[in-house]
Order: C-alpha cells, then sequence, then structure tokens
C-alpha cells in the first residue's frame, strides 16, 4: 500500500519533471495502468486548471484514457511503425563469446604505430650519436645575421660575438662592456654593456640626407624613453 | 530549471524514453498535448470531422520525428509546428481533391446563410454541456484549494501557478525537497478526490 502510494508520488513529481532516471523507470511502470493514465491526465488537468482561467479543455480530458480512440489508434499504428523500437534493438548487448577467435578492428593500426615507434627511436639515436660524435660545433648559418654595430667598435664586438661558439658568449660579452664608452654617469655605464641593433644601409642613408638625420638619429634614446616600461606605478 | 518552465523537463525525460525505445513515455505526452492539438487543428481546419485524423497523423509524424528532436524549444512548440504543418497538407490535399465530409455539407443548406449557428457548432467540439462541466470541474478545484492546509496549497500554488522548481520552493518555504514533492502530491490527490466524483457522473465510468 505504502509503495503505490509512493509510485503516485513519483507520477506527481514526472509532471514537474523532477524525477531521477530510476524513480522514471518506476513511475513509467505505474503509467502503463489505465489507473496511471487516468491519474497522470487528472494531475495535468489539475496544473491546466490552476494556471489558466480557460477551462474548457477539461471536457476532453474527462474521457478515460481506455475509451481514448485517438490513443488507440496511434498504438496500433506506431506498432506498425517499421522504426517501432529501433533503439532497443540496437542497444543490445553483443555476447564476448561471440567475438572470441576474430581479429581486433584495429589490429593492423597498432601494428603500424609500433613500426612507427621504432623509426622514430632509431632517428633520435642517430642524431644523438652524430651531436655527441663533434661536441660545440654548431652551423653559422643557424645564428641570425642581421645585428650590426653602428660605431666601428661596437661593429667589430658584435660581428665577433656573433661568429663565436656560444661556449665563449659570456667571456665575449665582458669584453664587449669593457670596450663600450664609459659615461660620466652610473647609468650611462650600464647602457654601455648593451649591444645596439643598427642596419648598416640605413646608417649610410642616413649619413648621406643629413637634412633628415641629424646626430640624433644615430644615438641612443632619451633617457626617459630609456627608462619607460610597462610596469604600473605603485603607490 | 527555470521558474518559467511548466513540465518541459518532464517533457524532454518523457521525449528521451520513447526515442529509447519506451512507448509508454510517449502515450503519455499525447494524453498531455492532446486536446490542445485537437483545439489548435480544429480552429484552423473548420471542420470537426478531420480533426480526429489531422490529430492523429500529427502524432504519428511527431513520434518518427522524434530522434530529431534536441530539446532545444519546447515540445509543445515543436509539436505546435507539427500540427499546423499537417493541417496545411490537409487542406492542400482538400483542394485537390475537394470530396466534402459529411459535416461540411451539415452546414450548407439552401436555408441557411454563412451565420448559421448550425456551422459554428460544427467547427468546435465545445459545446454548451462541455463547458458547464468544465465550469463544474473548476468550481471544484477551486474549492479544494480553498479547503487545503496551508503548506499544502503553497506547495500546489508555488509549482503550478509561479512555475518554480522544487529546489526554489524548497527554499521558499524553508524546508527539504523531499517535503515539497510529498506536499504537491498530497495536494494534487486531495484535488483528485474532489474532481473525480464529477468526471465518473459525466462518463459514467470510475475514474
Amino acid at each position: 500500500m505504502q509503495n503505490d502510494v509512493n509510485k503516485q508520488e513519483y507520477l506527481s513529481a514526472l509532471v514537474d519533471g523532477e524525477l531521477s532516471e530510476a524513480e522514471l523507470s518506476e513511475a513509467l511502470q505505474l503509467t502503463s495502468s489505465p489507473t496511471g493514465q487516468k491519474t497522470w491526465q487528472l494531475y495535468q488537468c489539475i496544473g491546466e486548471s490552476l494556471r489558466s482561467s480557460a477551462v474548457a479543455s477539461w471536457p476532453a480530458a474527462a474521457t478515460a484514457p481506455a475509451e481514448n480512440q485517438l490513443l488507440i489508434r496511434l498504438r496500433e499504428q506506431i506498432a506498425q511503425e517499421p522504426h517501432a523500437r529501433p533503439q532497443l534493438a540496437a542497444a543490445e548487448p553483443v555476447r564476448a563469446d561471440a567475438m572470441r577467435g576474430k581479429t581486433a578492428a584495429n589490429d593492423a593500426v597498432f601494428r603500424w604505430k609500433l613500426l612507427a615507434g621504432g623509426a622514430s627511436f632509431a632517428a633520435v639515436l642517430a642524431v644523438s650519436w652524430a651531436l655527441a660524435l663533434s661536441p660545440g660545433v654548431l652551423p653559422d648559418a643557424a645564428l641570425p645575421v642581421q645585428m650590426a654595430a653602428g660605431g666601428a667598435s661596437s661593429s667589430h664586438t658584435s660581428m665577433g660575438l656573433l661568429g663565436q661558439p656560444l661556449a665563449a658568449r659570456g667571456e665575449q660579452e665582458t669584453q664587449t662592456a669593457a670596450l663600450a664608452p664609459v659615461g660620466a654617469a652610473s647609468g650611462e655605464a650600464q647602457q654601455g654593456a648593451a649591444v645596439m641593433l643598427r642596419d648598416p644601409r640605413l646608417d649610410e642613408l642616413l649619413a648621406a640626407q643629413r637634412q633628415y638625420g641629424n646626430s640624433a638619429a644615430l644615438q641612443l634614446p632619451a633617457s626617459f624613453l630609456r627608462n619607460a616600461n610597462f610596469a604600473a606605478p605603485k603607490r | 530549471m527555470s521558474t518559467t518552465d511548466n513540465g518541459a523537463g518532464s517533457d524532454w525525460a518523457l521525449v528521451q524514453r520513447t526515442v529509447a525505445g519506451d512507448q509508454r513515455a510517449f502515450e503519455l505526452l499525447v494524453l498531455k498535448y492532446q486536446r490542445r492539438i485537437e483545439r489548435l487543428i480544429a480552429r484552423m481546419v473548420r471542420d470537426v470531422d478531420l480533426v480526429p485524423d489531422i490529430a492523429q497523423e500529427t502524432f504519428i509524424r511527431a513520434y518518427r520525428a522524434l530522434p530529431q528532436f534536441r530539446g532545444e524549444a519546447q515540445f509543445y512548440t515543436w509539436l505546435y509546428r507539427i500540427a499546423v504543418n499537417t493541417a496545411k497538407k490537409f487542406l492542400l490535399d482538400m483542394k485537390r481533391n475537394p470530396v466534402l465530409t459529411e459535416s461540411s455539407l451539415l452546414g450548407r443548406g439552401d436555408q441557411e446563410d454563412e451565420t448559421s449557428p448550425l456551422e459554428r457548432e460544427q467547427i468546435s467540439s465545445e459545446t454548451p454541456e462541455t463547458l458547464l462541466a468544465a465550469q463544474e470541474v473548476a468550481a471544484a478545484v477551486n474549492a479544494a484549494m480553498a479547503a487545503l492546509p496551508e503548506e499544502l496549497r503553497q506547495a500546489i500554488s508555488l509549482r503550478e501557478i509561479d512555475g518554480l522548481s522544487y529546489e526554489e520552493i524548497a527554499t521558499s518555504m524553508n524546508c527539504p525537497i523531499g517535503t515539497v514533492r510529498s506536499r504537491i502530491f498530497r495536494a494534487r490527490e486531495a484535488i483528485s478526490a474532489r474532481v473525480k466524483p464529477l468526471l465518473e457522473q459525466r462518463s459514467g465510468k470510475r475514474w
């Protein structure tokens, strides 16, 4: 008795769309009986009546489901539908022993993956071996060559720096800092250590067109511009 | 669930069940929307004899197309479009093959003009008797609501009239969701107890 009441409560919750998946199955079981369908119709009618002042839908709902001609004819027609239960048929599980002795559909793919993995490993080994035999040799072409210094000394420094192997760079940077002209202020000493990127062709052009490019154009940016940064001021 | 949702969640659950092959779920949808669809069709075709056939065709089309329903619109909106298209197709077929139905002939007697009450009666299944019965049932619902204990009345009002979800009702009534569900069920049962005798009286069958 208590169980029936609980199931009817499921039906009430189904009207409101507030059922879990398991409860939905229970509620649908109940609605396969005429009593359950009547209850469903009654609940729908009560809701409709409460929501709307239009009460004309009541008499149609008053037709008992067993006499509902539309429902009866629909049942017959749905039973004749070729795709009446397509999803249930598709959901039937395949027994594991039925598949025994058959090769997996992805067997060939797996073999190819194994082969490709082996080839990649061999290639990595070959490259590593070649690098181990010639330590410290890096092709010069791999380094950028677009850098050139504006002044004679800095130009030599830059080219020398770029021409050296990477291992010797730290030492060269120290030398570059020593060769750079030392300013009066301590801030300018730091600027000397910085390598300035220059384009020799641009320099030539500016030298030829002095009316457009005065000496200021060939110099480092003004101090206020050097000190500009993106950091927000601290308050 | 939104506050405007009056059973849309239930419709979606039933649609999914139907697509999974459970026809009982589809029958619940038919029972829920049958009357609304029949009224819609009756307004379009103006011939009461055609209504059952078009309604049946509408639901069959909906059943076939159900796997394509994604739940982006409300189920009734989707069903409404199918009903309108089905009715239009019926009307078009009637023009091509103008076989007159019995009820459409009834309103075309030589003695009657276009304002004949007989014709108006035939385009709608709502008769004075059914309207009277509907009013009686609505009065019974109102009386049952008035007789409900306060917490039951509040719970069912928040759900059916305001369209709140169980969770929202639980918050507003300061009680667990299980209690809300139970109160709404008890309210519906109490109202049903008042309405059932009227339905039995009308149909002559036990409800």
